[in-house]
């Protein structure tokens, strides 16, 4: 177990664009792939994603690669991300077309955030499985406050999405 | 969010009888990081585990003061490698100024404070180069939540800044040692 959680742990970490290990870069998500993925991660159902989706989509591919981690994956007080921030974020990332490769990042909580990274600046969108998707940016700046909007609020998300500086990172 | 004094008072009190004294802004701290949650040592990519933002909401965020206040990183590798042999990758280090510098949101109040409390388990255990970051307790009894969008930025502000400075890495065929440890601080 332990040698297969460093293999998921750096798989989560690479953002190389070796499929399936990382988000492929340039292949932005489509609205429906992913409606179709939050519905296939409905509560209690058991998500199984195949290679065929995860080349697909990098929404399949990162949600695949969470869902080998498990309880205790990092001691007893780790926990693995549960479906409901899974779901959560295959239902947000369903308005949002990225082309620049993500990293995800899970904290011992659970949570993940997708993380995108260029010249010392880096953009996080966080899910704690709340209902909620938090934006932050690095350097923390005036202009640009940390947000918190339900998942399902498309057009808001995109709204925050389109300043200049994230758009940016995102491209 | 709630206004808090300019000089944090838990930060200019010592908090335990073995410490050395209060931490100063141009000190620097030091964190752990272990395999596998922590990151990645090929990519240099570190992650929000290095500290758990629920250590840090209840007050336990654990850093080692490194210098001349605190230990050399000849007693800190082993020290920190007998916790968790074989996963330590790396140590990561701020300056003490940084970290209080960072703010809930960007034109919130600060953040963390950042003490001298040398409890480093749970069983008692005291070293004298230990430290604690915090959520601002003034903060946390005025309703800030772990989930709170600002203590989530700042959480990342946090990591994004310890994560600048390696004072050491593990040796490997593919990765090795940093030569010229601490570069600030």
């Amino acid at each position: 177990m332990g040698l297969v959680m460093n293999t998921v742990a750096g798989i989560l970490s690479t953002g190389t664009t070796t499929l399936p290990v990382a988000l492929p870069p340039c292949v932005p998500a489509t609205g429906a792939s992913v409606r179709r993925l939050a519905s296939e991660l409905m509560p209690r159902e058991v998500l199984r994603i195949r290679i065929s989706d995860v080349v697909q989509s990098p929404v399949h591919a990162v949600l695949g690669q969470l869902s080998e981690l498990e309880d205790g994956w990092f001691g007893e007080r780790s926990a693995a991300p549960t479906d409901a921030v899974k779901r959560e974020m295959a239902i947000a990332l369903s308005s949002v077309g990225f082309h620049a490769t993500p990293i995800a990042e899970v904290d011992e909580d659970g949570s993940v955030a997708l993380v995108w990274s260029r010249d010392g600046k880096s953009f996080a969108l966080t899910f704690t499985g709340n209902g909620q998707v938090i934006g932050t940016l690095f350097p923390q700046a005036s202009g640009y406050p940390p947000w918190s909007l339900g998942i399902e609020a498309h057009r808001e998300i995109a709204e925050r999405l389109s300043t200049e500086e994230i758009a940016a990172l995102l491209s | 969010v709630t206004s808090c004094p300019r000089v944090c008072p838990r930060e200019v009190v010592s908090q335990d009888k073995v410490s050395p004294g209060v931490i100063r802004d141009e000190e620097t701290v030091a964190r752990g990081a272990f395999l596998p949650s922590h990151g990645n040592p090929r990519t240099k990519n570190i992650r929000p585990g290095l500290i758990p933002r629920s250590h840090l909401f209840d007050g336990e965020g654990s850093v080692w003061r490194v210098g001349e206040s605190g230990i050399g990183l000849e007693s800190l590798v082993p020290l920190l490698k007998a916790s968790r042999p074989d996963s330590l990758f790396g140590i990561l280090a701020a300056n003490a100024a940084d970290i209080r510098r960072i703010r809930l949101g960007a034109e919130g109040p600060r953040a963390f404070s950042l003490v001298d409390e040398c409890d480093c388990d749970q069983h008692g255990s005291k070293h004298p180069a230990h430290g604690h970051i915090a959520l601002c307790r003034v903060q946390k009894e005025a309703g800030v939540t772990v989930d709170a969008p600002a203590f989530i930025d700042a959480h990342r502000a946090l990591i994004e800044t310890m994560k600048r400075t390696w004072i050491w890495e593990a040796q490997s065929p593919s990765n090795p040692p940093a030569s010229n440890p601490p570069t600030r601080g």
